[in-house]
């Protein structure tokens, strides 16, 4: 865990993850009882208030009855009497005036007569007595500009023939206030007809409903009112509205819902509902209403909405911030109580961290709470005391590695001591050159190659691998090569003997089993000649002067240290000029890339045929190269071991024949000079022309290419051609400081297309190679030196 | 190195003398390549005079061959020495240009034609 996580962990972690966790999950479960609740409680008291709202409309309504019925229940009366044969009209409306003057509701009364009908001088007739000031007074409606046969209390019962409630209406010239008027009809017996004669009416003044309905309200602001059957609005607060039309208001306002609903009202139905607004000063309100029996106006009361729910609304308010507080308290309740349980986990984390930072005298708390932070504790105790012993147990087995490390090192020390690893090995010697190399796979190893001479001019030599790797190998390696150079020693012995001897006492002294694949060879270095034996190693290669490549396959016996056997008699075959013998061990074919492919022997053939014209040095180190950059990123899995030996001769030796040297600036000026001074060589020597020629022809392209190509820098630099001229042939050693340049790898020019396509240059080189019996080149510090021999033709 | 020419109706003969190598090759193309153009003939190169020829004597000799080549005219040497015949084995230019053993020889294949 890295500072910043832990820090995090202390500051809230664990404890205000969960603490928040559980806020969301008290939340969800609050908000969804909250608004279950506020629903529910908005039900009750729509409930509440449409009882309350019926109550009162009922009660109204009663009372509006209570008070119409007897203006209702007078004239219903008196218009029998009315009909009689000698109707007495002044004790009638004496009866009339009498209930006018009684009731505070009616305002006045008027008895209205068809034409003629009270008696025959008049037309009209129509007596009226009203209310004024607590006396009433007599006035007579029967004026024509009155014209009380075109009133509405006068014609709608004429033309029903029942007793009718008019609308509320404003009576000009006759009671010259607003009032509703109750009229009957009554009838007369004209030749045997029953006819209408007039009709016996009671107003009552509007004014008079408003004490009834001021006390009919709800809430703060609620109000009722009364519209007449045709929708026009009988008593309104502060009489405002009276005789508009309800409709007419609506409309006004633009509400359909309003309208539609004042629509039901005026239908006479009871209904209880939201109304929006009626006019535009009001705010979204409820409404009930139902129609008032007899004279078929509608009672409504309405109060806004939100006086209804303003109680809840404060109480719910009130609720949410305590619910707020609660929820904040637990909170810090839960977070507090939290981290008393992490705390010892922050500890525990605290100890981890100084023990991974290597103090191991850090103590790990411990718990006894039975639960898991206790099984935590303890199993890090366990771990601590893990970790202590592994940690011991490592730099023991580290030191005990080291040690062994430090002997293995010796011990390869003593082992390349054994083997001759200093180039060149015999730089006296012109006859041959040799090249060795070994890499053994687990520092020390069983591989092993030696060479040296028996006399003055046999050199032995031998290439071998035990069998495993590691000490035990390394030791029958060391036993293997220290036998070698005992037995050669003893004289006028040949290979297959010292063989022999060599199985002999490997096979002695074998307890652990182990065995040993040998090449050994013996090169007579004046004639090139090799005897050998092969007890079971890999075949080498005879690189020949011209190129080609060829192994060595004979095996003459088993591997030794297995069975004291004799081996076969030993081969001998002849190194010419320039041939090289090349010898390995299975290191190399069996070298394993990382798709476990073996480098095989065939790709050995291959690059020493690619590489025929170098050095032991070159072939070597190009071979091994190869095989690193095939096995790359694969741990070497076997030694590695190889040899070469490149043979020239005695031809080459400075004892044989006449030589001499020379040295020419880099200056193609000076090639003239060059081809003048070789001539006068040769004819002195006698050499044979085409030979001259050769040598001429050699010395002038060599030498023009490194003059041409060769340099980089205007100083002078001297070339050095060493002439050496013995019996059989001419030997050549070019020595410059020009760039590196090998032309032995030089690819063969054109020879074969058509002259169109032939290519121009190139030729140089190609001539030198087929004119020439040995070419070689090699660079030895900062020089090029090439080698050539031409023998007499 | 010593140029002579000598012009038939129909050959031109050119006769180098001494070494064809890298210091003569160049002086040898200057000297040939405008006798041939001028010429407008059959060119035989005789080689009897000639001791030494190297690679770089071998690439003039190509030059001119191919120029020969390209204006469809015929081009021969003759008289090579055993030395310079080998050379012109090994690099397979015996297969590219025709060579004749004597001057008599070109001439009267190059007249023939």
């Amino acid at each position: 865990m890295d500072n910043k996580s832990v820090t995090a962990f202390r500051r809230g972690g664990l404890a205000l993850r969960y603490s928040l966790f559980l806020l969301l999950a008290f939340l969800f479960i609050f908000s969804f009882a909250f608004f279950y609740t506020l629903e529910f409680t908005r039900n009750i008291l729509e409930n509440d208030a449409m009882q309350l709202a019926s109550n009162v409309t009922d009660l109204t309504i009663s009372r509006i009855t209570n008070v119409i019925r007897p203006v209702e229940q007078v004239p219903n009366a008196l218009a029998p009497a009315l009909e009689s044969e000698r109707p007495d009209y002044k004790n009638i409306q004496e009866i009339a005036k009498d209930f006018v003057r009684e009731d505070s509701l009616t305002f006045g009364t008027a008895l209205a007569f068809e034409p003629y009908m009270h008696d025959a001088k008049h037309y009209r007739y129509c007596p009226y007595f009203f209310e004024s000031r607590n006396r009433i007074i007599q006035k007579d409606l029967a004026s024509p500009e009155y014209d009380y046969f075109s009133r509405d209390w006068y014609r709608i019962p004429k033309i029903l023939g029942t007793p009718v409630w008019s609308e509320p209406y404003y009576d000009k010239g006759g009671g010259d206030t607003m009032m509703c008027t109750y009229s009957v009809p009554f009838y007369r017996e004209f030749r045997g007809n029953r006819t209408f004669a007039g009709v016996i009416t009671m107003d009552i003044s509007l004014q008079s409903f408003n004490h009834i309905l001021n006390s009919a309200k709800v809430y703060q602001t609620g109000f009722s009112f009364l519209v007449s059957r045709r929708g026009k609005f009988i008593t309104y607060p502060q009489g405002e509205y009276v005789n508009t039309d309800i409709l007419d208001l609506v409309r006004k306002n633009g509400d359909p819902r309003a309208l539609k609903i004042a629509e039901r009202m005026l239908k006479g139905e009871r209904l209880f509902t939201e109304i929006g607004n009626l006019e535009q000063r009001q705010l979204p309100s409820l409404i009930y209403f139902a129609p008032v029996p007899m004279t078929g106006w509608i009672f409504a009361l309405t109060f806004p909405t939100q006086e209804l729910y303003s109680g809840l609304y404060s109480f719910f308010k009130k609720l949410a911030l305590i619910f707020s507080l609660s929820l904040f308290a637990m909170i810090i309740f839960s977070v507090l109580i939290t981290r008393k349980f992490t705390r010892p986990i922050s500890k525990l984390v605290d100890a981890t961290r100084r023990i991974g930072q290597g103090d191991f005298a850090a103590d790990i708390p411990v718990y006894r709470s039975r639960d898991e932070i206790e099984q935590l504790s303890n199993a890090f105790s366990v771990m601590k005391e893990d970790l202590v012993n592994y940690i011991r147990n490592l730099r023991e087995s580290t030191i005990e590695k080291e040690k062994i490390e430090g002997e293995l090192k010796i011990a390869r020390d003593i082992q390349m001591g054994m083997i001759p690893t200093k180039f060149p090995a015999f730089p006296d010697r012109k006859e041959f050159d040799i090249y060795g190399f070994i890499e053994p796979a687990k520092k020390v190893g069983g591989d092993l190659y030696d060479f040296f001479f028996i006399d003055d001019e046999r050199l032995c030599f031998a290439i071998g691998d035990v069998a495993g790797k590691g000490t035990p190998a390394a030791l029958f390696m060391a036993i293997t090569t220290t036998i070698l150079r005992a037995e050669t020693q003893i004289a006028g012995l040949n290979v297959s003997k010292v063989i022999e001897l060599m199985n002999n006492y490997l096979c002695k002294n074998n307890d652990s089993n182990l065995f040993v694949t040998l090449f050994l060879g013996i090169l007579n270095t004046s004639k090139g000649e090799v005897e050998y034996v092969n007890a079971g190693h890999n075949f080498p290669f005879i690189i020949k002067n011209n190129g080609t490549v060829s192994e060595l396959k004979n095996t003459h016996c088993i591997p030794l240290g297995i069975t004291s056997n004799s081996c076969r008699n030993q081969t001998t075959f002849n190194l010419d000029h320039g041939d090289t013998i090349f010898l390995y061990t299975d290191g190399i074919s069996e070298a394993f890339n990382n798709e476990d492919q073996q480098y095989s022997i065939k790709r050995i053939n291959e690059m020493l045929r690619n590489n025929a014209n170098h050095a032991p040095y070159e072939i070597v180190n190009r071979i091994v190269d190869d095989v690193n950059e095939f096995s790359h990123g694969i741990e070497q899995s076997d030694d590695i071991s190889v040899l070469a030996i490149q043979y020239f001769g005695k031809h080459l030796s400075k004892e044989t024949g006449p030589t001499h040297q020379i040295v020419i600036p880099n200056s193609e000026e000076n090639l003239p000079l060059l081809a003048e001074k070789i001539m006068r060589l040769c004819n002195d020597l006698n050499i044979p022309s085409g030979s001259t020629y050769k040598v001429n022809l050699v010395v002038e392209e060599l030498i023009s290419n490194t003059i041409t190509l060769g340099y980089n820098d205007d100083l002078q630099h001297d070339i050095i051609l060493n002439f050496q001229f013995d019996v059989e042939s001419i030997s050549i050693e070019i020595i410059d400081d020009a760039k590196e340049f090998n032309p032995v790898v030089i690819a063969d020019a054109d020879t074969t297309s058509e002259i169109s396509e032939r290519k121009i240059g190139g030729m140089g080189i190609h001539l030198v190679k087929n004119l020439t019996d040995a070419f070689t080149y090699h660079r030895e510090d900062t020089k090029n030196i090439t080698k050539i021999i031409i023998r007499y033709s | 190195m010593k140029i002579t020419t000598e012009k038939t109706s129909e050959v031109l003969v050119i006769h180098p003398e001494g070494r064809l190598d890298t210091m003569t090759a160049g002086e040898f193309e200057k000297e040939v390549t405008p006798l041939i153009r001028q010429s407008g003939l059959n060119v035989l190169i005789d080689f009897g005079k000639l001791d030494y020829i190297s690679s770089a004597g071998l690439r003039s000799i190509l030059i001119l061959a191919k120029e020969m080549k390209k204006k469809e005219n015929n081009f021969a040497l003759c008289c090579l020495n055993e030395t310079i015949m080998e050379v012109f084995r090994i690099s397979g230019f015996d297969t590219i240009i025709t060579i004749y053993p004597t001057l008599e020889n070109g001439l009267s294949f190059l007249k023939g034609t």
